[in-house]
């Protein structure tokens, strides 16, 4: 879904969400509202199944009429890593202790959740990583950064779609670049105008 | 780096041996203490260094300078259903993260 589709779409809030829903989710009338924590869970139910309903009807004739192969491709790649239950989450009022503990709870405290049985991988470091690895040491030895903020940084602050979706030094590189925009050692414009020149020189070889 | 300006916990340090209990703080912003460590007793298994706490390392505040220790718990302690009662589990706490425990 489109950026633009979604600010449509939510915006406004309830109101514009049943009033726009008959159009675009194809629902008859609105969703019971529940107080309770199990009660958002069936409310998001009922939201998840008409989000299905959205992509299935709407959005896949939306895409369609994208102009470019390319843009359409990245756009679904982007729909792809949304949480499922996005429609329902946005400006939840109705967040409970619990839910919002859930909330605050940082990607990288992993102990104690299920998870299925994962291949063990030995594997050597590529150069980059081990690149990665001293770059970040020397921007601590020259205390740009301390050792415990790049964790903060790295395996705390980028959020669940990043912290599960990058490979451990991945993480590292990303949260040195941010570090060094946050503290305004480069500007944004600076870095991108670099990598940019950096990739024509590449893609050139 | 920018002085700290929370207070020194002023509880006695631990020894080797005592029983202590993971507080359990607001998650927010960051933080070192697992989730299924907090409000567990274990026992002080030993006192590793003194050294700036993580909760403000990660900002870059200085100067809050706490004691380490190695804190050891019973696997059963930590996971009601484990099958073995020998087991242990250790982890790393500063001293603010830890309370006294009778039990």
């Amino acid at each position: 879904m489109s950026s633009l589709l979604r600010y449509l779409l939510l915006s406004p809030g309830q109101d514009c969400l049943i009033l726009l829903a008959p159009t675009y989710l194809g629902l008859s009338r609105p969703q019971p509202r529940g107080d309770s924590a199990s009660g958002i869970f069936h409310r998001q139910g009922g939201l998840l199944r008409s989000y299905h309903k959205l992509s299935s009807d709407g959005f896949e004739q939306r895409i369609k009429q994208m102009p470019s192969p390319d843009l359409r491709e990245q756009l679904e790649l982007i729909r792809s890593i949304q949480p499922a239950v996005h429609v329902p989450q946005n400006w939840n009022y109705e967040n409970t202790g619990p839910m919002y503990k859930a909330y605050m709870h940082p990607p990288h405290d992993v102990g104690g959740q299920f998870d299925v049985p994962i291949y063990y991988e030995e594997k050597e470091e590529e150069q980059w990583e081990l690149d990665t690895y001293v770059t970040c040491e020397v921007l601590g030895w020259r205390g740009v950064w301390t050792a415990e903020e790049r964790r903060r940084r790295a395996d705390n602050d980028l959020g669940y779609t990043l912290y599960l979706g990058m490979p451990y030094y991945a993480r590292w590189i990303w949260a040195a670049a941010k570090m060094l925009v946050d503290k305004k050692h480069v500007s944004l414009a600076e870095l991108q105008e670099k990598i940019a020149e950096v990739k024509s020189r590449y893609e050139k070889k | 780096m920018k002085k700290s300006k929370s207070p020194e916990a002023s509880r006695a340090p631990f020894k080797v041996g005592d029983k202590v209990r993971v507080r359990d703080m607001p998650y927010m912003f960051y933080t070192r203490s697992q989730l299924y460590t907090r409000g567990a007793v274990g026992t002080i298994a030993a006192l590793t260094y003194k050294d700036l706490i993580p909760e403000e390392e990660a900002f870059n505040f200085d100067g809050h300078v706490e004691q380490y220790y190695i804190v050891r718990f019973r696997q059963k302690d930590l996971w009601p259903g484990y099958p073995f009662d020998n087991d242990t589990l250790q982890t790393e706490c500063p001293h603010r993260w830890l309370e006294p425990a009778t039990n």
